[in-house]
């Protein structure tokens, strides 16, 4: 019994030396052989070798789908691709279409990537056409190589008319196209203000998008010239129609939707994606009101949820248009650029209160510009922007009463012996034609008219003395002419044989003509300078005649405009 | 006319030819009537029928406009003196008499309104230090040796039909022009004379008022499909 307890306790002893053998150093203990007494065992837990797995690489699904490299903003794409067992290996990623490599780009290798950055060129710079390329991975260095593939698609994205729309856009008039007094030509609100598109001298090749030549076609800035829209002598009607970025005009508050009119045309034709969908992202502040491929010629609406014009004022909107696109079925990426439009927008009171519909009764850019430039976005209440308008016309034209005669230089009155149906020539005066020198008529037609293109209801009343031979005056300061006198005139003659001023529908007065005495005491010094500016009618006839009660307020029309 | 607008065009026969007719009437022409000095650079057209056309004169050499002289041929020396009082009634301050001038005559050095028979004139400085006065009296003396002229047969073609763009075509007789649309349209003044642009389908209104060089007022209504 004790020989067969020794026999057995040897054999385990060499089979613990064996295994210890296996496991490497197994510590101190039994040798092999040595006598089970001897038999020690390690503390150390057994290691399983080291495995050194294969190579492998593959795209993963997020791999960027498309690129535009001409889209504005645009400078790389990051390929990357998963890896395994890459240690002692290198990563490259080859670019190929048709079997012909056109960029190879050295792989950085990180924990479980490969990746590299594309800026979308071939090796000589210059950018890949549009259309699907395939982008090989390769991990090399470690036995064979091996490779994995993935299709990327170059795209051309861009838009080719922007416009605008909404109940609270109104039209816009240039009154002077190429300088020609009278040259008016309106922009209604079916036009859209932004386009981009070759202009009809360009050679063939060029597109929306790219100029004959294959360079980006530079986007229009905003229209600077107030009086002529741009001009393009090869056009039908001397207009630019092609490309341009003009103004809009809109009643305060109100909030644009913006509909856009893709284009993918490149001097090699039409890129439409072929492998990949791509679609627009809203800009901030909008939702797709559809979802819309971006194919050539196709058009999506965003809704829009601010308003560009806050108030009357002149105000700058850039809309980015940045773009997604996906494999089928997988998930959307975002590309990396943005196709980024510019917009100047112009606050109205409210919609043009002219009587008249024909033109050229509408907003004058110039105009609008101008009372704009006065508002500056201080406010959309139709008596305040009124207000600013008297101080406007009052301080900032330079005009002068005729203080020889008080005759008009822009307005005439075509019904003898009436003031009905007056004309005001503004196109005359917005360029000073008939020189500086005004009377009230002319300053009630450029304050009424200036008002009823912002939305302000005013209208044109006549003042005359109801026993007729004109009525006295008090001290009053006319326009440019530097302060209060006893007359307006150089005569000495201190009577009007009339007056012109304009009334809002509750008959306060805006006049430009003059400055009334706001001291209680407008029939003696001192003065108060005190511009007219939604006075009662009472108060403001208090103000300019001592004999206020034979004084009328009659007419109320508006002026029809050359 | 220019190529491009050339190709524009979709002209029909028959064109609207505005025609006149061909009774007489005393008359000055603008040369006559233009001062010593002065050159003519634009007129301004008045739609009304009872308004003055304004000739606007620049000294020679120079490009801008000094001299506004406004010109009325009424029917009657009745209409001319009622054009005279209409201009009296809607200055506010006062017209002096000033001699020498016309059957009558009111204003100063700066301004001068007078009548000569059945027509009315007022002259307007608007620059420099020119005696309108001594102007008005040139002006006068032209007046007195105004005499019997056909009105012009045709003066202007107005298309029939405008596609988009067309020009309006007026004859060598029209001195200055001013064209209206009512409907979907726009005229337009350029270099090369007037044109309407349709801005929708519809018919189209075109009003064309002229003046001659014999200052007469002449006028053209058609509708252009």
């Amino acid at each position: 019994m004790e020989r067969r307890v020794r026999w057995v306790a040897r054999a385990i002893g060499a089979a613990m030396v064996l295994v210890g053998a296996c496991a490497g150093d197994a510590g101190g203990g039994a040798d092999a052989g040595g006598d089970a007494e001897a038999l020690t065992f390690s503390s150390r837990v057994y290691e399983a070798p080291a495995v050194q797995l294969p190579p492998f690489i593959g795209a993963r699904e997020d791999l960027v789908p498309a690129l535009d490299p001409e889209l504005p903003g645009f400078e790389a794409v990051a390929l990357v691709f998963d890896v395994r067992g890459a240690s002692e290996t290198t990563c490259t990623l080859t670019v190929e279409r048709d079997a012909r490599a056109l960029r190879s780009l050295p792989g950085t290798l990180s924990e479980g990537s490969c990746e590299a950055t594309w800026d979308g060129r071939d090796e000589l710079g210059a950018v890949v056409d549009p259309g699907p390329v395939r982008v090989v991975g390769a991990l090399s260095g470690r036995g064979e190589p091996v490779t994995a593939d993935a299709r990327v698609e170059i795209v051309r994205l861009g838009v080719s008319a922007v416009q605008l729309e909404g109940e609270g856009r109104a039209p816009l008039l240039y009154r002077a196209a190429n300088r020609r007094t009278y040259g008016y030509v309106e922009v209604p609100v079916t036009t859209p203000p932004w386009r981009l598109g070759p202009d009809a001298r360009e050679s063939p090749g060029a597109t929306a998008l790219e100029l004959a030549d294959g360079r980006p076609r530079p986007l229009p800035p905003p229209w600077d010239d107030l009086v002529s829209p741009p001009l393009d002598s090869s056009s039908s009607d001397g207009l630019e129609r092609d490309t341009h970025n003009l103004p809009t005009a809109w009643v305060a508050g109100s909030i644009p939707d913006v509909r856009v009119t893709f284009t993918t045309a490149w001097i090699g034709g039409i890129a439409d994606p072929l492998e990949v969908e791509v679609r627009a992202i809203p800009p901030e502040g909008f939702t797709a009101e559809d979802e819309v491929e971006v194919l050539e010629g196709a058009t999506a609406r965003f809704v829009g949820s601010r308003s560009w014009a806050p108030s009357v004022g002149r105000y700058e909107e850039w809309l980015p248009l940045r773009f997604e696109a996906r494999r089928p079925g997988g998930p959307w990426v975002t590309l990396p650029g943005a196709f980024t439009t510019s917009h100047r927008v112009y606050g109205l009171v409210a919609a043009p209160s002219f009587d008249r519909t024909d033109a050229p009764h509408r907003p004058w850019v110039d105009v609008v510009d101008r009372v704009a430039g006065w508002v500056d976005g201080a406010s959309a209440e139709p008596d305040q922007v009124a207000s600013r308008i008297v101080e406007g016309v009052f301080y900032e034209l330079g005009l002068r009463y005729d203080n020889e005669r008080g005759a008009s230089f822009y307005t005439t009155y075509p019904s003898f012996s009436s003031f009905r149906n007056a004309v005001f020539d503004l196109s005359r005066f917005q360029g000073l034609e008939n020189g500086t020198v005004i009377n009230c008529s002319d300053a009630a037609s450029i304050v009424s008219s200036y008002a009823n293109m912002m939305g302000i209801d005013l209208r044109y009343r006549i003042l005359q003395n109801r026993f007729g031979g004109g009525f006295d005056l008090n001290y009053l300061y006319a326009i440019g002419r530097g302060g209060f006198a006893r007359s307006p005139f150089l005569s000495g003659r201190a009577s009007f044989s009339y007056h012109a001023i304009t009334a809002n529908p509750d008959a306060l007065v805006f006049d430009a003509t003059l400055a009334v005495d706001g001291d209680g005491a407008p029939g003696s010094p001192p003065h108060t300078t005190l511009l007219v500016q939604g006075l009662t009618s009472m108060d403001y006839l208090v103000a300019l005649s001592p004999e206020w009660s034979n004084v009328n307020v009659g007419l109320n029309e508006k002026v029809s405009l050359r | 006319m220019r190529p491009g607008l050339a190709s524009a065009l979709l002209v029909t026969l028959p064109l609207a030819l505005a025609c006149v007719s061909a009774h007489a009437q005393r008359a000055v022409s603008v040369e006559e009537v233009t001062p010593p000095g002065w050159v003519l650079i634009d007129v301004d057209v008045p739609e009304h029928e009872s308004a003055p056309v304004r000739l606007r004169f620049a000294p020679e050499g120079q490009a801008r406009t000094e001299l506004l002289v406004d010109v009325l041929i009424a029917g009657d020396r009745r209409g001319a003196h009622d054009a005279a009082r209409g201009l009296r009634e809607t200055t506010a301050g006062e017209l002096g008499e000033v001699q020498g001038v016309g059957d009558a005559a009111a204003g100063d050095a700066g301004f001068v309104a007078f009548v000569r028979g059945e027509v009315f004139v007022v002259v307007r400085r608007i620059g420099g230090s020119h005696d309108a006065i001594a102007i008005a009296r040139r002006i006068d003396a032209s007046l007195l040796q105004r005499r019997e002229v056909a009105l012009p047969r045709a003066f202007v073609q107005v298309p029939a039909r405008i596609e988009t763009v067309a020009p309006i075509q007026l004859g060598p007789e029209v001195l200055g022009a001013h064209v209206s649309v009512e409907g979907p349209g726009l005229a337009r003044r350029t270099a090369d004379g007037w044109l309407v642009a349709r801005s929708g389908p519809g018919p189209l209104t075109v009003r064309v008022v002229a003046f001659d060089r014999h200052l007469r007022r002449l006028e053209h209504v058609s509708t252009a499909r």
